[in-house]
């Protein structure tokens, strides 16, 4: 079985799912994504981006010249997607074992 | 302002490998200067990401447990030769041979280093002790004071000869490299241990078990800190046989004091930890 994945990964996985993004792009995405949980720092998101590269989940999609500064935009892989579609699947399964257990909570009158 | 920010987080980059810094420092600076986020927080991730990128390309080019007794025969050698500084004293050739094993070590052959290693090891079955031996009490009645028991000498200097017999049968690339620095210390000892006069227990001996337990508290404290940033397996195998073959035979070989003990004790729960530590998965983020 798998390891769950850390939270940082996943939402930087998620924030890959609606196309190739850059750094600042990637970060200001999981921080909304996940509610302000996750806050990554720079040296944080790109050593992710390396080791995530390293095990064929993400990968470099194009550089370009910004006000004369570089970009990089990284682009997640079909590996990368199956992984982070299973961790949602087993974080929905982990979920559901508590929720269609807990009675439905009635408003107050 | 943005260039002194630039400037800034061009020298945190320094943390990275040089070939890392020049794949990536204008990227990752130009991500920084648009993010705009807290420095110092920005600046302790540069150093952070980059002390495991080294670490990182170190280890790349040895498996784990290779790494790990590389290093632990090291720091076996330079642990004997502070236990075996009256040894030095008695039989000069000793230090010369423990050099030479250091030196070759370092240096990634194993193999040759093996024989000056085996030159050093006492007789197996017959522990050093005797009047031209070593087996003296001469730690005795002070804090952090043993006395040594007949095998605890004979057991640590068995230990860099076991070990480099191990590394011997392995296959592959050589070793890589290490720091000169280990033969340099070991050397420097044995050049000390001919001023010294052991008829009489020195006065400065319980500073010195006091300084060789710091300098192993430290390294551990060393060791738990690369593991956790790369949770590779080597340092902690390393502190593991370390313990194993210099702290444990003087725990359980000698007569300890309660200081001692509590030393000793204190090192065995860095080592616990650095491999509690080495087991946890690394996390990507």
């Amino acid at each position: 079985m798998a390891r769950p994945m850390t939270e940082p990964t996943y939402f930087i996985l998620a924030a890959l799912l609606d196309g190739p993004s850059h750094g600042y792009g990637i970060i200001k995405l999981a921080e909304r994504e996940s509610g302000g949980r996750v806050r990554l720092a720079v040296g944080t998101l790109y050593g992710a981006l390396d080791r995530l590269a390293e095990a064929g989940l993400v990968a470099l999609d194009r550089e370009e010249t910004v006000q004369g500064r570089p970009r990089r935009y990284y682009r997640i892989t079909d590996d990368g997607q199956d992984a982070v579609a299973a961790e949602a699947a087993r974080m929905r399964a982990a979920a559901l074992a508590v929720t269609r257990r807990l009675p439905p909570r009635t408003a107050p009158a | 302002m943005t260039d002194r920010m630039e400037r800034h987080y061009r020298r945190a980059m320094l943390a990275y490998p040089r070939g890392y810094r020049a794949a990536n420092t204008d990227a990752v600076v130009a991500t920084l200067l648009e993010v705009r986020g807290p420095v110092a927080r920005e600046t302790l991730a540069l150093v952070r990401g980059g002390l495991a990128e080294r670490l990182r390309e170190r280890t790349a080019r040895t498996p784990w447990w290779a790494g790990g007794l590389h290093l632990a025969a090291l720091a076996v050698l330079a642990s004997a030769a502070t236990w075996a500084l009256p040894l030095m004293n008695l039989r000069p050739v000793s230090g010369v041979l423990l050099v030479a094993a250091a030196l070759l070590t370092a240096l990634g052959r194993v193999r040759l280093a093996l024989p000056f290693a085996l030159a050093l090891t006492p007789h197996p079955v017959r522990p050093l002790i005797g009047p031209d031996d070593v087996g003296v009490a001469w730690y005795s009645g002070r804090p952090l004071a043993a006395d040594y028991g007949p095998w605890t000498l004979t057991v640590i200097l068995w230990a860099p000869a076991v070990l480099l017999a191990v590394l011997s049968l392995r296959r592959g690339p050589r070793l890589p490299r290490r720091s000169l620095l280990w033969p340099a210390v070991i050397a420097a000892m044995a050049v000390y241990a001919h001023s010294l006069n052991f008829d009489t227990a020195p006065d400065w001996e319980p500073s010195f078990a006091l300084l060789r337990t710091a300098c192993e508290a430290g390294a551990l404290l060393l060791v738990l800190a690369a593991t956790a940033l790369v949770r590779d397996a080597r340092w902690a195998l390393a502190a593991t046989v370390y313990l194993a073959c210099t702290v444990a035979p003087a725990a359980l070989l000698a007569a300890n004091s309660p200081h001692r003990t509590a030393a000793y004790g204190t090192l065995a729960a860095l080592t616990l930890l650095a491999i509690a530590t080495s087991r946890r998965k690394e996390r990507t983020a």
